[in-house]
């Protein structure tokens, strides 16, 4: 193992179970037409122009844009994107303000065929400015525990 | 043609419209700003590197973005209520991905008429890179 990278792993706060409950603001965030539809043309979405000639309720992929910079696992280098499980209550539309709240629900190691993993859950709730639940998000990242940190408890 | 027709002729088993897509560079960096992701690894290969990877990947959420678009395009009379999504291969840029579906389930619940699909997408290799399940209300028929 390249002793740079194993020192340099070890700077990062381990992941720990001590990141469960901690909340983190999400928004507020405008429903702009013109981001909506710029998102669409950059991912080559077929359905561009049925978003483009009117229709209100923006596409539900348009929620993974709206994640907190506040979030204190999203940014980590060492971890990867891993699972998203999404529950859509009421649509989303152009010109609403979305806000919400989001929390780390769970820290975990699993065992695979390539050795130690750590899972990190988090559970986003996100309302429209009418305070209706418009959707929940539950977003996993894993993080292969080559250096053996292991969770601190 | 009303909902319940509409439900009638989706057959369990049928394959969903598959979408070729290719993610480029071009695209990942204006994903990476639309969506503010600030990680480097998407997008530098030195950063990539450094952290055991081939090279730049694709962030999941454009997986997840592209698995989304072939419901909605299959099913444009239908809104998505539940979507579960596993990342299992890294996606680099410039991969063919061939993402798809099938229906497993239709049925009608206290909101109405409904359907359920597995989801999965492959790369090139023919690598699954993503796994998953959703479930559509439909709406209303085609007119």
């Amino acid at each position: 193992m390249d002793h740079k990278r194993k020192e340099s792993a070890r700077l990062l706060p381990p992941l720990s179970r001590k990141l469960i409950g901690i909340e983190f603001g999400l928004g507020p965030f405008y429903i702009d037409k013109q981001k909506v539809i710029g998102l669409a043309e950059i991912l080559g979405d077929p359905n561009l122009s049925h978003i483009a000639s009117g229709i209100d309720a923006v596409p539900p992929y348009y929620l993974v844009t709206l994640l907190s910079d506040k979030d204190p696992i999203g940014d980590r280098p060492d971890i990867l994107f891993a699972g998203l499980h999404g529950e859509f209550f009421a649509p989303i539309k152009i010109g609403d303000t979305i806000t919400g709240k989001g929390e780390i629900s769970d820290v975990f190691e699993k065992k695979g065929r390539s050795g130690k993993m750590i899972f990190v859950v988090a559970e986003l709730l996100y309302n429209n400015q009418q305070g209706e639940r418009v959707a929940k998000l539950q977003l996993s990242w894993v993080r292969r525990d080559k250096y053996e940190q292991g969770i601190d408890q | 043609m009303t909902k319940k027709g509409a439900l009638e002729k989706i057959e369990i088993g049928a394959p969903l419209p598959p979408l070729i897509k290719e993610p480029t560079t071009k695209q990942v960096e204006g994903f990476c700003k639309a969506a503010n992701l600030g990680l480097n690894f998407f997008l530098d290969s030195e950063t990539a590197r450094k952290k055991g990877l081939p090279g730049p990947i694709v962030p999941g959420d454009i997986s997840f973005c592209f698995i989304v678009q072939t419901l909605t395009h299959a099913f444009p009379n239908a809104i998505l209520k539940e979507i579960k999504v596993n990342f299992r291969h890294i996606v680099r840029h410039g991969d063919r991905l061939t993402c798809q579906g099938i229906v497993t389930e239709k049925g009608e619940d206290e909101e109405g008429p409904y359907i359920e699909c597995d989801l999965f997408i492959e790369n090139q290799r023919k690598e699954r890179t993503l796994a998953g399940k959703a479930k559509l209300k439909i709406v209303r028929g085609k007119e």
